[in-house]
């Protein structure tokens, strides 16, 4: 008979309780500062039960192809790739109020804020952007102009995890930050 | 009534389970690099692009 799979609590024994919940404060987090650097807090907050949703789909993708792949750890664009596409798939951001005026004169991207908020965390997560960028700031302005053709993508196109992950890998061809690792 | 295959197919059909068998096919695995992933990192990582004039320039036009 097999194991039942209807709960997600094999996601705890597969990845440890510490881990989701280091995971979960990246992104729950995160979430919530993005909102205040975004001065859009008054009239967004960030729904924790779909943060909830994006980490046990998060989960149960790179559970299935740990397996399939043999992979004992997902390498971090891949992480990074995944997280960000059930981000722009759930929107954890949600509107609770019709922002006023001079919030969309100020904020006019309201229209996108999970896929502005998939975006950052696309490449904070495979990237390191604490630290000093490798390359001149005219170059970064490119980056900026593709993060803006990639959030076209997430609106308009299908989008799907492995072609982010595709994507970030072409970024490492030439990269513009050092890649996120656990070492110095 | 059941349909009554040809030699040539049931043939076939032995030689794909020999090939697989015999492990003729091998599983071909996407490149990955296995490492712990930084959380604390990442959150560091994350508040910095807020900080930065990229994300500024992110959320500054009107355009999706």
């Amino acid at each position: 008979m097999k194991p039942d799979n209807r709960s997600y609590e094999y996601l705890i024994k597969h990845f440890t309780e510490k881990e989701i919940k280091d995971r979960f404060l990246v992104i729950y987090n995160g979430a919530r500062e993005y909102i205040q650097q975004a001065g859009i807090s008054e009239c967004t907050a960030v729904n924790e039960f779909i943060i909830d949703e994006i980490l046990l789909d998060y989960y149960a993708d790179i559970d299935r192809l740990k397996d399939f792949h043999n992979i004992e750890l997902a390498e971090p664009k891949k992480v990074a790739a995944y997280t960000s596409y059930w981000i722009q798939k759930r929107k954890p951001i949600q509107l609770i109020k019709n922002p006023d005026e001079e919030t969309l004169r100020k904020y006019p991207q309201i229209n996108w804020i999970n896929e502005n908020f998939a975006i950052s965390i696309l490449f904070s997560m495979a990237f390191d952007m604490a630290k000093p960028p490798l390359v001149p700031a005219g170059i970064l302005i490119r980056l900026t102009e593709f993060q803006k053709s990639l959030r076209y993508y997430f609106t308009f196109r299908h989008v799907n995890a492995q072609m982010l992950e595709l994507l970030l890998k072409g970024i490492d061809v030439l990269p513009m930050y050092p890649s996120i690792t656990a070492e110095a | 009534m059941s349909y009554k295959y040809d030699e040539e197919s049931i043939n076939a059909a032995e030689r794909f389970i020999e090939r697989i068998k015999n492990k003729t096919f091998k599983k071909q695995y996407q490149p990955n690099s296995s490492r712990k992933y930084p959380n604390e990192k990442a959150s560091n990582s994350l508040k910095s692009f807020f900080e930065s004039d990229q994300f500024k320039a992110l959320l500054s036009d009107n355009e999706a």
